[in-house]
């Protein structure tokens, strides 16, 4: 035996559970008990995992060599069995409790010893020629202060001249009990002489049973082979071999139902191992391996099969029709019904999983369960080391399942219970954690994975996620509708700070707006929504685009339509532009569009407004992009901050170098100062300055998109601006930048920009509202769908129906062309009212059939069917036929402020879709506040409640 | 700072799985105790409440699954009794009696345990498919979705050759693509393969790529909502202690793939498998991983006891953002 610790079931003292220790010299038992008071839940893992977790409580010394102890269901009882053969029965909560000695005939050692309810202890002896292998006393009126004499011969003996190794009592038969000889596994009944089964196998040691199963119990034999047996089977499922007839009758040929070859250390080594039955969760077993880790086998039970039991059908429920019916299905499962054909015979026991536990230290001889006392399915463990100490431990496990919802709330089921995080009551439309300067690919040092060493709070990752801010951002009105938008970022109420978004909602605000006034139509071609790429390239631009209402668009329809545009809008003065001939036209358009069709005057007004915010670099930057670097000097030297009117003698060199094709010292400083600064306008400044070159502003990607546009499109020639805006939109688009909008505006180039947008953000909300501004009005693509339809699921699934409703609604409109019709797929009616007379469909006007000269019989429509006259149904309430006003109640006057819709409503008809049985809208409503059931005669229908 | 809320489920055993359902107002629970729980949420509180507890199988219930809100308020559960169970709720009866949640029908094809269930997008229909311990992929289709008593078998799928051993614990786990935008495509994990299928010109499930590099058992596999992105992502938990996430790219070919005996010619999509990343964090096996509702958070549970968030970082990284710590209480 040498040391072994067993949880005592029973002897539990409140919440602390009792375990019976044997220590490993064998020469004294203990009794520990768990300790919970310290902590009444422990706050961390590793808090109990030290020794107070358990105490030793009782122990008694003096024994000599322990084979094995036991305890009896009486808490404080105990038996422990010694290598002389003397077993020891005593009290252990009594100090000097006398011990009742129990000895067999001959002296030899105690192999294995079992209480049972009824305070008998069968006792399992090595083999004697004289005496019996197993004994059964009786030592239900042991006395802890008596002597004890009255026991003094075995109740029961059984199995003569053969060595009893293992022996345990029935749970819940306290007649029975499970014995296992070396060639021999038995059940015995007290009543009988004869075992109740006796079956040939090695698997004789260790006969443990199953605490939650009472026919299942464990066995291993001598090589460590593990075994679990189901009792219901043995000797009555499998035919007994009459032929081989052992020394107690007939033996049978039972096989377990789960084997597990070698499982345990062998025992004829010296190897320790350790079996034991979860006393926690059901179907549960462990085993522990070279004393550092207890492997946790968990098993299932398929119960038999309701065919087997005779049972042919499922009733009415089940699947129907034999397979033959099922031809056009493959099959080729043959080999795994053969193979299964086992299994199917009755309930099958088969492990599931198998959880594997480090112990805290090592060289762990003996191990049992301890329950946790917050969550029933949680354990930890107490282990006995080689040395004799005991201690406690926390087992981790996973959590079995984690889900989702919509909301980003989830919920956490696992051994410690079952737990859902709740999201906040009121989410807030956070921004977003992306970086702004996205364009800057060469800074993606500052992101490195490594660097996250500190987790955030669970809340902040769930709350920052896109599907808690496109949640937020439906609920504060975020819509097709731009200047509302913007308004709400402009309040801080939507996307805050994520000025990428927020630009390219003001783009569309001026597109919408230019739209809308017809100032992007002319000569039968809608430039609406186009972005900056699409106008420069003209006609090529076009491509795939539902814009010309007659046909293809050709080149000149295109220059005839950007010059007439350009001349309806000329009531400003434009900066002088590098294009003449058609190419002014064109990059006038752009100007337009791009929101840079600003005159000097609104030029100064902005200056001065961005002054008055004390943005002195932005609006220098902004002079010198429109070229007037004596102004930007002006306004630096304004500023209230020292180190900007220093820098802005430094640009009034400009003037002075301008002109000076050769290096100065004066423009390498700038060249110095335009890579060093850390405003990317100053940056500008010094690096447009230095060379007079425009190109050094134009790839400062820290600088707005739309402002460098500006610039691009003011000075750069019209070979240079092509090559410029075509890079630029690969690069807007391959980054998803959603500020490029502006250069490809909403068309398939744009929606190329917004799918790499989506696939970086999953943003599907702002891509969807983006692109029903062009999407179906100039073409279709099937990824725009793709969006509106993630985008509706989303808000149906967090029952926001009206904004979906609203945002269908929105995009028809969006989708209607010069003659009014919408190019969006509507969707179809999915109810007509039938004429219950004719068939035909009531809300369709009659025709009038050609050649008859017959016309249909003028007829109020909302009365009867315009096809056949035939009255409409009654309403079950007042009896009138649908479609007649509802009679006024003479008592009640009308309410005049009731809306004339709201009355209209009232008098609308309304079916039951179940007993089709209908009533007046406002009838039905009034019936339903007060009844369940439909308020037609006999009809049972629950109308309100399907 | 709010903290998980711990709720009473009156489970008497092991809680194996939950589901909300699509609006997030109903949580199902199922548990080795053999009973299933649905609970209604009362938001004003944040609390559930029980909406009914019944027993509903034979043994211990691994999963549960609701059917698209179209389709009313169905459950799918499957247990180690070899059954699939469907489930509609009755709202003529009271609730907590035990009566509300009427059985539809009981799915008695498979030889073995079943160890996951999952409903196909509503887009496909009403369709169910699970897969146990015979090895083999069976989807059903309730072919008229207002009749939920009549379901039938349209898909069977051979995974694995023979059904694992008695004595060895094994694996199994299946998903749909949620996505409407592509063919039906549903990946199928059993022990340590991952296989993708999807239907062909002909009905058939048939196989279109592999999940490389398992070393162990697949427990869990979660293909998340496309949110309209061009590719798919994929997770999957192993026993070789590695979060796994695979990008999935559809590439039409150009190549017609002539059929002999239709004589059609159909565009055969392929599916490019790429590893984006594998993560060990969790110093031990991994058991679950789930994606939330967009597709943009995965969390993992291991044998660590803890929950790890994973986000993709800006240059499309997945790293470990936040960790819900071991001990819930």
């Amino acid at each position: 035996m040498s040391g072994s610790i067993v949880r005592a079931l029973g002897w539990g003292v409140g919440i602390e559970q009792q375990y019976i220790a044997v220590n490993p010299a064998g020469d004294e038992i203990a009794v520990y008990q768990t300790n919970h008071s310290g902590q009444a839940v422990p706050a961390t893992p590793s808090d109990d995992d030290d020794d107070d977790g358990i105490v030793k409580v009782y122990a008694r010394g003096g024994f000599e060599h322990i084979q094995c102890a036991t305890f009896s269901h009486k808490p404080g009882i105990l038996a422990a069995g010694q290598s002389d053969g003397t077993i020891s029965v005593f009290d252990i909560r009594v100090a000097d409790a006398s011990l009742a000695h129990l000895r067999p005939k001959q002296q030899r050692p105690v192999n294995s010893l079992s209480f049972n309810q009824a305070g008998l202890l069968a006792v399992g002896f090595d083999k004697s020629r004289h005496d019996y292998g197993l004994q059964v006393w009786d030592v239900e009126h042991y006395s802890s202060s008596s002597n004890n004499s009255h026991i003094n011969k075995p109740a029961y003996t059984y199995i003569s001249n053969e060595a009893v190794l293992s022996t345990c009592f029935i749970t819940g038969e306290p007649t029975n009990l499970l014995c296992g000889s070396y060639k021999f596994l038995r059940e015995m009944d007290l009543r009988s002489d004869v075992p109740v089964f006796q079956l040939a196998t090695r698997n004789t040691l260790g006969i443990t049973m199953d605490p939650f199963v009472p026919y299942h119990f464990a066995s291993y034999a001598e090589d460590g082979t593990l075994c679990i047996w189901d009792r219901r089977n043995m000797g009555s499922v499998v035919k007994r071999v009459q032929s081989v007839s052992g020394p107690l009758g007939p033996i049978t040929s039972d096989v377990p139902a789960l084997t597990f070859s070698k499982l345990l250390a062998d025992t004829r080594t010296n190897h320790r191992s350790c079996f034991r039955y979860s006393s926690v969760r059901k179907g549960e077993f462990s085993t522990c391996f070279n004393g550092e880790i207890v492997r946790r086998w968990q098993t299932g039970v398929v119960p038999e099969r309701e065919e087997s039991k005779g049972m042919e059908t499922h009733g009415e429920n089940g699947i129907k029709g034999p397979k033959e019916e099922r031809p056009n299905i493959e099959r080729d499962t043959k080999e795994i019904e053969t193979a299964l054909s086992d299994l199917d015979l009755s309930d099958s026991l088969f492990v599931t999983f198998v959880l594997d536990v480090k112990t805290v230290y090592e060289r762990v001889i003996s191990f049992d369960y301890i329950p946790d006392l917050v969550s029933a399915t949680k354990c930890h463990l107490v282990c006995m080391r080689q040395s004799g100490s005991v201690y406690k431990m926390s087992v981790l496990e996973s959590p079995e399942s984690i889900r989702f919802n919509s909301f980003n709330e989830f919920t956490v089921s696992g051994p410690d219970g079952v737990f859902t995080h709740f999201a906040m009551e009121a989410p807030k439309p956070e921004p977003e954690e992306y970086d702004l300067d996205e364009e800057s690919d060469d800074d993606k040092s500052s992101f490195k994975p490594s660097a996250l060493t500190n987790f955030l709070r669970y809340e902040e990752v769930l709350l920052q996620d896109i599907c808690a801010v496109m949640r937020a951002r439906a609920m504060v009105g975020y819509s097709t509708v731009p200047v509302t938008n913007v308004l709400l970022m402009e309040l801080g109420v939507l996307a805050a700070g994520n000025w990428a978004m927020r630009n390219s909602w003001k783009w569309l605000m001026l597109a919408q707006r230019a739209a809308d006034k017809g100032k992007m139509q002319a000569e039968g071609l809608d430039l609406g929504y186009e972005g900056v790429l699409g106008i420069w390239s003209g006609v090529a631009g076009m491509g795939n685009q539902q814009r010309y209402q007659r046909g293809s668009v050709g080149e000149n329809i295109f220059v005839k339509a950007t010059q007439s545009l350009v001349a309806s809008r000329s009531g400003k003065r434009l900066p002088t532009i590098p294009s003449y001939g058609n190419r002014e036209a064109q990059r006038k358009l752009c100007l337009y569009v791009a929101g840079w069709d600003i005159d000097r005057a609104e030029l100064d007004e902005k200056l001065t407004k961005l002054i008055g915010l004390g943005m002195y670099e932005k609006a220098a930057g902004l002079a010198v992009f429109h070229g007037d670097v004596a102004e930007a000097v002006h306004i630096l030297l304004s500023s209230k901050k020292e180190r900007l009117r220093i820098i802005s003698t430094a640009v009034a060199g400009y003037h002075a170098y301008k002109g000076t094709p050769e290096n100065s010292p004066w423009k390498d400083q700038c060249r110095r100062m335009a890579s060093e600064l850390d405003d990317p306008y100053l940056r500008a400044i010094f690096a447009f300055i230095a060379d007079n070159d425009w190109w050094d502003v134009l790839d400062e990607s820290s600088l707005p998109l739309r402002e460098r546009l500006g610039v691009a499109l003011r000075f750069l020639s019209d070979k240079d601006l092509t090559i410029y805006l075509n890079r630029l939109a690969d690069k807007v688009i391959s980054h998803g930048n959603i500020e490029g909008l502006v250069l490809t505006g909403i068309t398939p180039k744009g929606i190329d920009l917004l799918q790499s947008y989506v696939d970086r953000t999953s943003d599907v909300q702002t891509a969807s509202l983006i692109a029903a501004f062009g999407c179906p009005k100039y073409f279709q693509d099937v990824r725009v769908d793709h969006w509106i339809d993630s985008y509706c699921t989303l808000l149906n699934s967090w029952s926001l129906f009206h904004v979906r409703a609203k945002f269908n609604v929105a995009r028809a409109k969006l989708a209607r062309d010069e003659g009014g019709r919408t190019r969006a797929k509507v969707v179809p009616r999915q109810l007509h009212l039938q004429c219950i007379r004719c068939n035909k469909n009531i809300s369709k006007p009659a025709l009038v059939r050609a050649g008859t000269g017959l016309k249909p019989k003028a007829r109020d429509p909302n009365k009867g069917c315009p096809h056949c006259g035939a009255p409409l149904p009654r309403c079950a309430i007042c009896l009138l036929s649908l479609g007649m006003p509802i009679p006024l109640d003479v008592t009640l006057r009308v309410n005049p402020r009731q809306e004339p819709a709201e009355r209209a409503f009232k008098e609308w008809f309304s079916f039951c879709l179940a007993c089709n049985h209908g009533m007046h809208a406002g009838h039905a409503e009034e019936w339903f506040a007060k009844h369940y059931v439909c308020p037609v005669a006999d009809c049972s229908c629950k109308c309100n409640s399907k | 700072m709010k903290e998980l809320k711990s709720f009473i489920t009156g489970h008497e055993e092991l809680v194996h799985d939950i589901s909300y359902d699509f609006y997030g107002k109903q949580l199902a629970t199922c548990s080795s105790d053999q009973h299933i729980k649905v609970f209604d949420l009362d938001a004003a509180t944040q609390t559930w409440n029980l909406n009914d507890s019944w027993k509903a199988h034979d043994s211990l219930i691994m999963k549960v699954a609701w059917a698209a809100p179209e389709f009313g308020h169905v459950i799918a559960s499957i247990s180690y009794d070899r059954t699939i169970k469907i489930w509609e709720e009755d709202t003529d009866e009271q609730p907590g009696l035990g009566r509300r949640w009427k059985r539809m029908a009981t799915i008695s094809d498979f030889r073995g345990p079943l160890y996951d269930v999952a409903f196909a997008p509503a887009h496909l229909g009403l369709r169910v498919g699970a897969i146990g311990s015979d090895g083999v992929l069976r989807v059903y289709d309730a072919m008229e979705p207002s009749d939920l008593r009549v379901w039938t078998l349209t898909s069977e799928v051979q995974v694995l050759n023979l059904p694992p051993a008695t004595n060895l614990q094994s694996d199994f786990s299946l998903t749909w693509c949620p996505g409407r935008f592509s063919a039906e495509k549903i990946v199928v994990c059993a022990l340590d393969q991952g296989v993708i299928y999807t239907r062909d010109a002909q009905g058939r499930l048939t196989l279109a790529a592999n999940l490389p590099e398992h070393n162990g058992l697949i427990r869990s596999v979660s293909w998340a909502p496309s949110m309209g992105r061009w590719h798919h992502l994929l997770a999957t938990g192993c026993k070789d202690g590695y979060v796994r996430i695979f990008k999935l790219v559809e590439k039409a070919q150009d190549v017609e793939i002539n059929d002999a005996s239709s004589g059609e010619s159909k565009a055969h999509s392929a599916i490019e498998v790429e590893l984006l990343s594998q993560h060990d964090d969790h110093s031990g096996e991994v058991w679950r991983v789930n994606w939330n509702l967009t597709g943009t958070i995965l969390s993992s549970a291991g044998d660590d006891g803890n929950i790890r968030l994973w986000k993709s970082s800006f240059s499309n990284e997945f790293q470990c953002m936040s960790v819900i710590s071991a001990n819930l209480n």
